[in-house]
């Protein structure tokens, strides 16, 4: 009788030891993984931000564009449809999907030129996908697109001209 | 023994979970991402309209009321009150001459359906009316594109004369709108 209760107690301590052993294991061995086996996030813009025509009073003025791509024009600023060509930006963001990627401008102002006479003009107020410069975002798919709107400033006598430029986007795993 | 054990264990514990924020740090860092995208903006030409050369009804006679039609292309038709006289030659369609972006969409149109000539003295003003923009089938509305900036389109109208229309030279101005569409 007490040589086996003397046995059995010692299977119960060895079983608790390696428990132990075990749990110790367990985060060494495998919590790290699910870090390493997300994907490289690649974060592009794979349509252009365009502002589309528009004419300028010579007071100066804003045009906003938003995430759906309607303009708002204020100021001595007037848009023309006629040429189509104004798109809200599309940002294609690669990587796991289902976990949270902070998303955000690297700025809060970026610039256009038309690498002639006129003057920069600034873009800022950038909403990422409706949520402003910085949002949280989880991939349905990979890779899943989202909208990018923004507003240009348009200066006062601004000289007449196709003006371009880039953002920056940065993306990052929660 | 029971305590040195146990200070093991935390020991243990507390490297396993360096270890996890030091390789969790590390693929973060090794995921981070920035990208880029282009932005445009295109501010264009303001328009520029004017009249190049005079919408000119030449010279006529007139037994009683009546028209004068000057079209696009320069051709008189009076009506059966009125005469032509071709002597003086200073008959002209009218030229507008428009500056503006090329290949979009403008929309021109006369600020009103009628204008006047006045000679400032005792004749009468006369009404100028059924402007032909650009075409002789052209209305006081028309939308055109610019192939070159500047370009010029032509302008017609009819002149009514009033009966026993006081002789003189007669002078008035139209005017013109014209906006990106």
């Amino acid at each position: 009788m007490r040589k086996e209760e003397a046995t059995a107690r010692h299977k119960v301590c060895k079983l608790a030891r390696q428990a132990v052993l075990a749990s110790v294991l367990i985060p060494l061995g495998f919590s790290p993984n699910p870090a390493h086996a997300t994907l490289t996030i690649v974060v592009s813009g794979t349509v252009d931000l365009h502002f589309g025509s528009m004419t300028e009073s010579g007071a100066g003025g804003t045009m906003a564009i938003d995430t759906a791509g309607t303009r708002t024009a204020g100021g001595g600023v007037t848009a023309i449809a006629g040429s189509g060509l104004h798109s809200q930006g599309v940002l294609s963001i690669a990587g796991s999907t289902g976990v949270a990627i902070d998303v955000s401008m690297t700025a809060a102002t970026f610039t256009v030129d038309d690498g002639g006479a006129g003057a920069p003009m600034n873009v800022n107020g950038f909403d990422i996908n409706g949520g402003g410069a910085t949002v949280t975002v989880t991939l349905a798919a990979n890779p899943s697109t989202f909208p990018l709107g923004a507003t240009l400033n348009v200066n006062a006598a601004q000289v007449a001209g196709s003006y371009s430029g880039t953002y920056t986007v940065s993306a990052n795993y929660q | 023994m029971t305590n040195s054990r146990k200070g093991t264990a935390v020991k243990k514990t507390l490297m396993s979970s360096a270890l996890i924020s030091l390789s969790a740090l590390a693929a973060a860092q090794a995921q981070a991402a920035t990208g880029s995208g282009s932005m445009s903006a295109i501010i264009l030409t303001p328009i520029v309209v004017s009249g190049t050369v005079d919408l000119h009804f030449g010279s006529m006679t007139q037994t009683g009321a009546g028209t004068m039609l000057i079209d696009t292309t320069g051709a008189r038709t009076p009506s059966a009150a009125v005469t032509a006289v071709t002597g003086a030659g200073l008959e002209s369609q009218g030229v507008l001459s428009v500056t503006a972006a090329t290949g979009l969409a403008i929309d021109l149109s006369m600020t009103a359906a009628t204008f006047t000539v006045d000679d400032t003295g005792a004749g009468a003003p006369m009404n100028v009316n059924a402007f032909q923009l650009v075409t002789n089938a052209g209305g006081t509305a028309e939308t055109i594109t610019l192939a070159a900036s500047p370009s010029t389109f032509p302008l017609g109208a009819t002149l009514n004369l009033a009966a026993a229309q006081v002789a003189g030279t007669y002078t008035g101005t139209y005017n013109v709108n014209a906006n990106y569409q």
